[in-house]
């Protein structure tokens, strides 16, 4: 089995964030989540764009809640795609952070040719997955590679990212090993890490510009001298931080660094992250 | 002979006890998976056969009532301790239907066999809860039913389930840290006890036991500890399957390799699922393979476990922590400061009181009461680094020192600080933190002196950056200014002020504000630190 454009497609969820090229590629189906301010309800990305849900962020009482995509709305997906591709990859953020895979496997269980990948990583790591799935569609390749890649991807990515609070991971049940940071008095910078799927601690630190050497730190201690690095920066509307993260990023010279794409943090994650947040994202390949 | 106006009894008492103690039970759960939902599951389950035989023709043979109560069990069974209780009430129902009259020697085949049953529905049964106390009711029955009447021996019975479940955190390590009992073994005596004071009339009134379910201090233990059996898989997720030929062992089989906490019981017709997973598609998969699904639930664990924690804010109970690989001891002096190293992860601290030299024995006296194989000191103080590495030499434990020489820069050590990391990486990495951080401070002369090129007067406020004079000055605040100009040299980005409890440090906030303006890239962090002798403590990095 063959996996290319003409035998395959992608389906996303909202919360991979996907820069333009990727959200409007003809192999690729996004689902959305809903974001609830109050009583109104908005379709993640296809009703509420970054720009206006953190203005609304700004100007709300409470905290906006969101929710996972049913089961039937993955399923008519499904069934869509199913007529035209054999294989559909449904790849989403980690199923230990939201119940988005469940739903998708529900719907998988339903159908056949169609396969549910928990990327363990949220936002600009979804991103890029998609990124190295499509340019491996793009060429063609077999299905025992494609999965194979996969596998590879779940064991080996790295994501980093700096939210401006910590309030709302923890408020919202998703704080995971950082859970001793609430409360920290002095004022720090926590680098964290999504690992294994679960939301961990990588490095404390005082200051953002600490932060991102940090993080660049990371990409050099986590990869080889030899191979390529693909690499992806999303930010929930902060050009200026992310300008310093790609130049820091981009003047790595003992790496063959790719910046793969950019990304701005959409309503879900940002609602956890904050808005300021930034995030680096990477595999070796 | 048991009729059904007679279960309709005990089961309506059972579950107004249930029901009422609903959220006492629920507070309780802390095993297997802390999803705060015991209490509930036990007083649906009990209702929802209470439901069932409400239902019944009231003329219906005792063993036509048992085979309907177990089958209403089954079906209405919520969660896992839901599950192992209508295999407890199956295994009772089977000794009971088939039984003359209910007598002492009846109840204790019923507790016994009930006890059978519900060992072979779990997978891994495990001691400390529900298991436990069931079976030990049963043994107190086996060996007490002489010369008891009736209700003296449930009596007996019920006083043993209490004393059962009282024993539980010895038997189960997550119980003594969360300094609680378990909760279906809690639910259980309450439902027994329930019905059997409620739902009968016995020669001799059984008097309730008013439980204290929460216990002031973790007991010590006294089995050895068993593998910790907290799930990590987000989703609960039960289920019943009916069918021709269900083979419930077969289903276990493949089942148990996606997730924990299975209960696979029932028989060919019908068999319910209950199970911890991260992939409840696949799970429900299984089932229509083989059969109809009903009563499907798939419940967000981590979400309920989320609200239960929020819920649990309030009630403070001691917690025995788990020390990791690393932990640290610090020397601070000033409360707020300490309590900046606290929150830092800093388990122990030693007062620097107002010199800020404390012996080696009173740091070997810390070191002692760390439980990780390996500790690292913060000094925080030049002259107390050689007492620190006296310590080393005298403990025989793995200690590292990690020179700070201020207590600004031991917070700066101390941000590196992992607890799940060796000792040894610990302290390269605080020691390489130490290296970044530049630090200052402000003081008082005691007397006249002309120290590093700077003439002071006693009396006057004395900047020092790196523990070197630079400004000397009646006010405080040029000489604030002063070292901050200094610390901020050289593209630093944080400045960390901690104030002490001299009153000159009275005089610094509005220097502060000063200092913000004219440093609008950098991030300014003041904290009461308390320190005496030294108004200002400040570092940058």
């Amino acid at each position: 089995m063959i996996i290319d454009r003409s035998s395959t497609a992608i389906v996303v969820d909202s919360t991979a964030d996907l820069p333009e090229h990727l959200a409007v590629d003809p192999n690729i189906t996004m689902v959305p989540l809903t974001v609830y301010f109050g009583e109104e309800a908005y379709l993640d990305w296809t009703e509420l764009r970054p720009e206006e849900f953190y203005r609304k962020l700004a100007a709300a009482s409470e905290l906006p809640r969101t929710s996972q995509p049913s089961a039937g709305a993955f399923l008519e997906q499904y069934r869509t795609l199913r007529e035209k591709y054999q294989r559909v990859y449904s790849v989403h953020l980690s199923s230990k952070l939201s119940g988005t895979c469940a739903s998708a496997e529900v719907a998988q269980s339903q159908i056949d040719g169609v396969k549910v990948v928990d990327s363990e990583l949220a936002t600009g790591g979804v991103a890029l997955l998609v990124d190295r799935l499509m340019e491996r569609i793009d060429t063609g390749t077999s299905e025992e590679e494609f999965d194979a890649y996969i596998k590879r991807f779940q064991e080996k990515k790295t994501f980093y990212f700096l939210p401006t609070t910590l309030d709302q991971l923890y408020k919202g049940g998703r704080i995971g090993r950082a859970s001793h940071l609430v409360g920290t008095l002095l004022n720090i910078k926590p680098v964290l890490s999504i690992d294994g799927g679960v939301i961990d601690v990588y490095k404390k630190v005082r200051g953002v510009r600490q932060a991102l050497e940090v993080m660049r730190d990371g990409l050099l201690e986590h990869t080889d001298p030899g191979g390529t690095v693909y690499a992806s920066l999303s930010h929930a509307l902060n050009e200026p931080v992310l300008a310093q993260l790609r130049e820091l990023v981009d003047d790595v010279s003992d790496r063959d660094v790719r910046i793969r794409l950019t990304s701005i943090v959409g309503a879900v994650i940002g609602t956890y992250v904050g808005p300021g947040a930034v995030a680096l994202s990477f595999i070796q390949e | 002979m048991l009729t059904v106006a007679q279960a309709r009894a005990l089961l309506a008492a059972g579950y107004k006890a249930l029901e009422e103690r609903k959220q006492e039970i629920n507070d309780l759960n802390v095993y297997p998976v802390p999803d705060g939902d015991t209490g509930t599951n036990l007083a649906l389950t009990v209702r929802g056969i209470l439901d069932s035989v409400g239902k019944l023709p009231t003329d219906l043979s005792s063993r036509e009532l048992c085979s309907a109560v177990s089958q209403a069990a089954l079906m209405g069974a919520r969660g896992n301790s839901g599950v192992i209780l209508s295999q407890i009430i199956r295994g009772a129902m089977d000794i009971l239907g088939q039984a003359g009259s209910i007598d002492a020697d009846v109840l204790t085949r019923a507790f016994r066999h009930a006890s059978d049953t519900a060992y072979r529905a779990v997978r891994k049964p495990v001691e400390g809860t529900m298991l436990t106390v069931l079976r030990e009711m049963a043994e107190a029955a086996a060996g007490g039913a002489d010369g008891f009447d009736t209700g003296e021996f449930m009596e007996h019975v019920i006083d043993a389930g209490w004393k059962s479940v009282e024993r539980t955190p010895t038997l189960l390590r997550v119980l003594a840290d969360a300094g609680v009992v378990d909760a279906g073994g809690y639910g259980l005596v309450v439902l027994v006890e329930g019905a059997a004071t409620g739902g009968a009339d016995w020669e001799t009134p059984i008097s309730t036991h008013v439980g204290r379910p929460l216990l002031s201090e973790a007991p010590f233990y006294e089995q050895p500890e068993d593998e910790d059996e907290e799930s990590v898989y987000t989703y609960c997720t039960s289920f019943l399957v009916t069918g021709d030929h269900l083979d419930p062992e077969a289903l276990e089989e493949q089942l148990s390799a996606l997730g924990d906490s299975l209960l696979v019981v029932g028989d060919p017709r019908q068999v319910k699922v209950h199970v911890h997973t991260d992939e409840p598609g696949r799970v429900l998969a299984f089932g229509t393979a083989v059969g109809v699904l009903s009563e499907i639930e798939i419940d967000n664990m981590k979400e309920q476990t989320a609200a239960r924690s929020r819920r649990l804010e309030g009630m403070a109970t001691e917690r025995a922590a788990d020390p990791g690989l690393t932990q640290v001891v610090a020397v601070v002096a000033g409360q707020g400061n300490k309590e900046l190293f606290r929150t830092l992860g800093v388990e122990f601290l030693v007062d620097g009181g107002q010199s800020m030299n404390p012996s080696a024995e009173d740091l070997m006296r810390a070191v002692g009461k760390a439980g990780a194989p390996s500790v690292i000191i913060l000094p925080n103080n030049s002259n107390v680094v050689m007492t620190a590495d006296q310590t080393v030499k005298l403990s025989d434990r793995e200690v590292f020192v990690v020179p700070s020489h201020s207590i600004q820069a031991g917070l700066t050590a101390a941000l590196a600080y992992d607890r799940r990391v060796s000792g040894s990486e610990n302290a390269e990495e605080m020691r390489a933190a130490l290296d970044s951080v530049i630090t200052g401070e402000v003081t008082q002369a005691v007397r006249d002196s002309l120290v590093d090129d700077v003439t002071i007067k006693a009396g006057e406020f004395i900047g020092l950056v790196e523990d070197r004079v630079v400004i000397a000055s009646g006010d405080i605040e040029p000489v604030v200014e002063a070292v901050v100009a200094r610390l901020l040299e050289g593209d630093r980005e944080t400045l960390t002020i901690l104030l002490g409890d001299d009153e000159a440090a009275g005089g610094v906030a509005d220097v502060v504000d000063r200092l913000r303006e004219a440093y609008p890239e950098v991030e300014i962090d003041v904290h009461d630190g308390g320190q005496p002798y030294y108004p200002v403590l400040l570092s940058a990095e």
